[in-house]
């Protein structure tokens, strides 16, 4: 566990250190604090933060793909992965060590929004519950956000193949709510029935954030944000491990 | 394999597609002796280092490295073995310090340990007074130095330099260098380098590779050697005489005429125990009543061995 967290801790400094870390950042509140102006701050409107967490998705999944596409890309650019895989780490320290740096980066990023719940306990009463929830769920789905940055990153030594890799999925997971009412609810293939309209609402990520911006935690929608990431996770570790017999 | 070899390689052999670039490479290393990685650019050097580091994995054969094997027990080969790669890629954004504390953790040091072997290593790589510096803003000599101390930080038994000396200055070099044969006793080293007075000075055997395979290997006077010294000899004499006075002495293997003529004639003499024969061939000629004019021992050197057996169109032969 020693060399997980000193690869975490390496990679939470080193993305502070470049420029993209601010670039993103700056992007990112830009991008809520207009929103938060536009829809949540009005007066005599219930003080909640549901919208802003549904804007949260949107923002977070170009945002992140920006913030993870450097970690396993420069190192193969650089060269340093020689110096990684030959020092005495495994693929299991490499991968959750990295994974963890980002998401110590990402709540950083999360954390930034608490600006606004400070203005709006200033001016209202926040339910606390909701709050609370809220965060949860943006920090499960970060996690499932980094974790495909982190997949997509490790597959390529070029960054913006590695950021387009992660946006497409990412917008794929986020956007696929939109069109969820236009699919017929059954699809015939070939005799099978498939209930495809579940299936696309399932996957999508909106319906499990949903609940959580309401105040609810269910640990179904723990699961789905915890599997994927895992399953993520599971495949840059293969990835990695792959190489061994390459 | 045999107890006192550090690095065992069999029959190691790396391919890409229909191209091999190390084929079928056996050696041996034997503990705490420094060994010269020698070959052309493209010999397949990097590569078999890369194996040995545990970087990519063989197409087949094997190679133990400090006792574990390179595939099966690939985490005892890195906490073993103290690896130098050719182009010693860094955390730039790092300082010095941090870098190799960096570097300590993942080898599971201690803080105690940690901040000893740091500076250890720092003093014996000459960086004392750039520990506070981001690495991004050393020169090429000092990133160098920083890759040194990075493989000697756990004290590992077997070194791995993929040349050592690129981008130093003279006097950094001739620093380099007395710092490697230090190593020696403690360390089995592999150095690669294109450098050949680099081998001479500072290593017991010497490998050389083409091609992707072994060309030769010994010490390094035994491949000077073979290099074929000579011995190049001017006398006042008939020329078909003299060769054939030459050519009847005892460790004598070849006499070459390089010039003649006006009662002159130059030959050259190859070889084996050249001290004796220049002896030889002095008292024979003045027996002969010939006047000897200039003797001279023709350096072999390393060089020209390694020119030789390098070159591509020797290799038909």
């Amino acid at each position: 566990m020693g060399r997980v967290l000193t690869i975490a801790r390496r990679e939470v400094s080193s993305l502070f250190y470049s420029p993209i870390a601010y670039v993103v950042m700056f992007l990112f509140l830009l991008f809520m604090g207009i929103f938060f102006a536009w829809w949540v701050f009005i007066p005599g409107q219930v003080t909640e933060l549901r919208r802003l967490v549904d804007v949260a998705r949107f923002a977070l999944f170009f945002i992140v793909p920006l913030m993870t596409m450097s970690i396993f890309s420069e190192e193969y650019k650089s060269g340093r992965i020689e110096m990684l895989r030959t020092s005495p780490v495994t693929e299991f320290d490499l991968v959750i060590g990295k994974f963890l740096g980002a998401m110590g980066f990402y709540l950083v990023l999360v954390a930034t929004t608490f600006i606004f719940l400070g203005l709006l306990l200033i001016f209202g009463k926040p339910d606390w519950g909701q709050v609370f929830a809220s965060y949860i769920g943006l920090g499960l789905m970060g996690a499932m956000y980094v974790s495909v940055g982190v997949f997509f990153s490790a597959c390529t030594r070029e960054q913006i193949v590695a950021a387009m890799g992660s946006f497409l999925t990412l917008a794929a997971f986020s956007l696929i709510t939109l069109f969820t009412d236009s699919l017929p609810a059954v699809l015939n293939v070939f005799g099978a029935k498939v209930p495809i309209r579940a299936v696309a609402i399932y996957l999508g990520s909106g319906s499990h954030m949903a609940d959580f911006s309401k105040g609810v935690l269910a640990t179904s929608h723990v699961f789905y944000f915890g599997g994927f990431t895992l399953l993520f996770l599971f495949f840059t570790y293969l990835l990695l491990e792959s190489r061994k017999w390459r | 394999m045999s107890q006192a070899a550090d690095i065992v390689v069999e029959r190691l052999t790396k391919a890409y597609g229909t191209f091999v670039a190390v084929d079928h490479i056996s050696f041996e290393v034997p503990k705490g002796v420094i060994v010269g990685f020698l070959g052309p650019n493209g010999a397949g050097k990097t590569t078999t280092i890369r194996m040995l580091t545990c970087y990519m994995p063989p197409t087949s054969g094997s190679a133990q490295v400090a006792g574990f094997d390179v595939f099966k027990e690939s985490l005892n080969v890195r906490k073993n073995i103290g690896y130098l790669a050719e182009s010693t890629p860094l955390y730039t954004e790092m300082r010095v310090a941090e870098y190799l504390d960096f570097k300590a953790k993942l080898h599971g040091m201690g803080r105690e340990q940690r901040r000893k072997r740091v500076a250890e290593v720092a003093n014996r790589t000459w960086l004392s007074d750039r520990l506070r510096s981001p690495i991004g803003t050393l020169s090429k000599g000092y990133r160098q130095r920083v890759g040194i101390a990075d493989a000697l930080l756990h004290n590992p038994p077997v070194l791995v330099l993929d040349e050592p000396t690129v981008g130093l200055d003279p006097s950094q070099i001739r620093e380099a260098r007395r710092l490697i044969s230090e190593l020696a006793g403690d360390h089995t080293v592999l150095l690669s380098t294109h450098i050949l007075q680099e081998v001479e000075m500072v290593c017991q055997k010497v490998i050389i590779v083409a091609r992707g395979r072994i060309v030769a290997q010994g010490t390094p006077e035994e491949l000077k050697n073979r290099a074929g010294s000579g011995v190049r000899v001017e006398v006042r004499g008939p020329t078909e005489q003299v060769r054939s006075a030459i050519n009847a002495l005892p460790g004598v293997e070849k006499v070459e005429l390089l010039g003649g003529g006006q009662g002159l004639c130059t030959v050259n003499v190859r070889g084996k125990s050249t001290p004796e024969l220049r002896e030889l061939i002095a008292s024979t000629v003045s027996q002969r009543g010939w006047s000897l004019r200039e003797m001279r021992q023709e350096g072999a050197s390393l060089e020209e061995f390694f020119v030789k057996i390098t070159d591509p169109a020797s290799a038909a032969a």
